[in-house]
């Protein structure tokens, strides 16, 4: 007697997987999951071996977005009677009322769909309250301050002559007024290995980044990283300059080219409001994150 | 601060995102309330030259910034990226060539086995004690035996 035994062991995919896997983490299942809705989602709930399905779009499961406070003077976000959850199963809490707002706005302007992708603000705010790669303030400023040996301002072309011309004359102003502000001394070159940075220098930001609180450090190494550029950050974050204009800075070599060989509108458009859309929220982020609002009322006399 | 619009052309023009996005409801939004009164509360200072409201203006110049871009960001998107992916096929058959065909033909990983104990193969069953014979194979004839 041959006993035909398909042994055929059926694997769950846990809740870990779930959240480290790169989807997973912005789209898993705690983030509000309401009422089984027909998701492709992985195969945790139907235990079958069928091979590994990316979740392709999430609909709008909600129709109401609204705010409320909490004890401790956060704020949540409830989404149709529900509290939102960050993809880590903590509760959303928003440290203050406008970035609250800002973040329920990017949840009202989905319809149809939910593109992740364009909800910035909620990005930063699950990526501050999670943490998932577990990083301290120290690390984070050492990780800022590296981009600084490579920042977009300080490298600088030999030619052609109008590039040249057109660096200096817009990225020399904003150098003087970061040497000024802040005391320190930074050049330029054109040089593969890129200007000296004296160690002085890189101690004065490292003090000045320390006065920011963890809210604010995230949003400022997300605004770092889109533009290239520590100074340009700095700039932006000081309102010393707009985010468009400190995007037009970042893609400067960029613009110049277009100007010369033509506009592409499905590459080099798309790049520009996407870098836009992502540095205005995390310059929003760092000035939500660092501000704090006081009415004081002036007597009125007579 | 160069290149920052008029605090009332800001306000219209965060104003006109969020119509664009809420609709004919947009006056009980969440947002436009919460903008109109941070615009309000600024004016209301006597100051000539405020730091407050600069800093107001900046973030509300990069707010409505970030409103602005992501919508043409997304409608770039779809005007060019989101017509729906063409089939394998049809891309192939763009170059000119032709998708391979799947051995096992549609279906394959229904009929795929793995991490078995015991399969039939070629008329053997195969398991860890070795191979031996599949007594399908014979089983005609034993049983057509077993009548006599």
């Amino acid at each position: 007697m041959y006993v035909e035994s398909a042994i055929c062991p059926k694997r769950k995919v846990t809740r870990m997987e779930m959240s480290t896997s790169r989807l997973g983490h912005a789209l898993s299942t705690q983030n509000v999951c309401p009422r089984g809705q027909a998701i492709k989602l992985l195969p945790l709930l139907c235990g079958n071996t069928k091979p590994y399905s990316i979740i392709t779009e999430r609909k709008r499961f909600y129709e109401d977005v609204s705010i409320s406070k909490a004890e401790g003077g956060s704020f949540e976000i409830n989404l149709d009677r529900r509290k939102m959850k960050t993809p880590g199963g903590k509760l959303f809490t928003a440290p203050n009322e406008a970035l609250a707002i800002a973040v329920a706005n990017e949840w009202d302007t989905q319809k149809d769909t939910l593109k992740f992708y364009c909800m910035h603000l909620t990005t930063l705010c699950n990526t501050a309250l999670d943490n998932p790669t577990l990083r301290s303030k120290d690390q984070m400023i050492t990780a800022a301050l590296k981009y600084l040996e490579t920042d977009t301002l300080c490298y600088r072309v030999d030619e052609p002559p109008s590039l040249v011309e057109l660096q200096n004359n817009e990225w020399n102003p904003v150098l003087n007024w970061i040497e000024d502000r802040y005391n320190v001394v930074i050049g330029s070159s054109t040089s593969i290995l890129g200007p000296d940075i004296p160690q002085t220098t890189i101690d004065t930001f490292r003090q000045h980044l320390s006065s920011y609180n963890f809210w604010s450090l995230i949003g400022l190494e997300f605004v770092i990283t889109q533009l290239k550029s520590v100074v340009l950050a700095f700039a932006l974050v000081d309102k010393h300059i707009t985010v468009e204009q400190a995007v037009l800075l970042s893609r400067l070599e960029e613009e110049f080219q277009i100007g010369h060989w033509g506009n592409v509108e499905w590459a080099h458009d798309v790049d520009l409001y996407e870098l836009r859309s992502r540095t205005a929220a995390g310059a929003l982020f760092v000035h939500f994150s660092s501000e704090s609002s006081t009415v004081k009322r002036k007597i009125m006399q007579g | 601060m160069a290149g920052l619009s008029s605090p009332l052309r800001v306000c219209r023009g965060i104003l006109k995102e969020i119509r664009a996005i809420k609709g004919p409801e947009y006056r009980r939004s969440l947002a436009y309330n919460y903008v109109f009164k941070q615009f309000r509360k600024n004016q209301i200072t006597g100051e000539q030259y405020c730091r407050a409201q600069e800093e107001a203006l900046h973030a509300s110049h990069s707010y409505l910034c970030l409103l602005s871009s992501t919508r043409q960001q997304i409608a770039l998107y779809n005007m060019y990226h989101g017509k729906g992916q063409r089939g394998v096929e049809e891309m192939a058959g763009i170059v000119g060539l032709r998708v391979p065909t799947q051995p096992g033909g549609k279906g394959w990983e229904n009929k795929c086995m793995l991490l078995q104990q015991q399969v039939k193969f070629l008329g053997h069953v195969v398991d860890k004690e070795g191979v031996r014979l599949d007594p399908g194979k014979v089983s005609a004839v034993t049983e057509s035996s077993n009548n006599h």
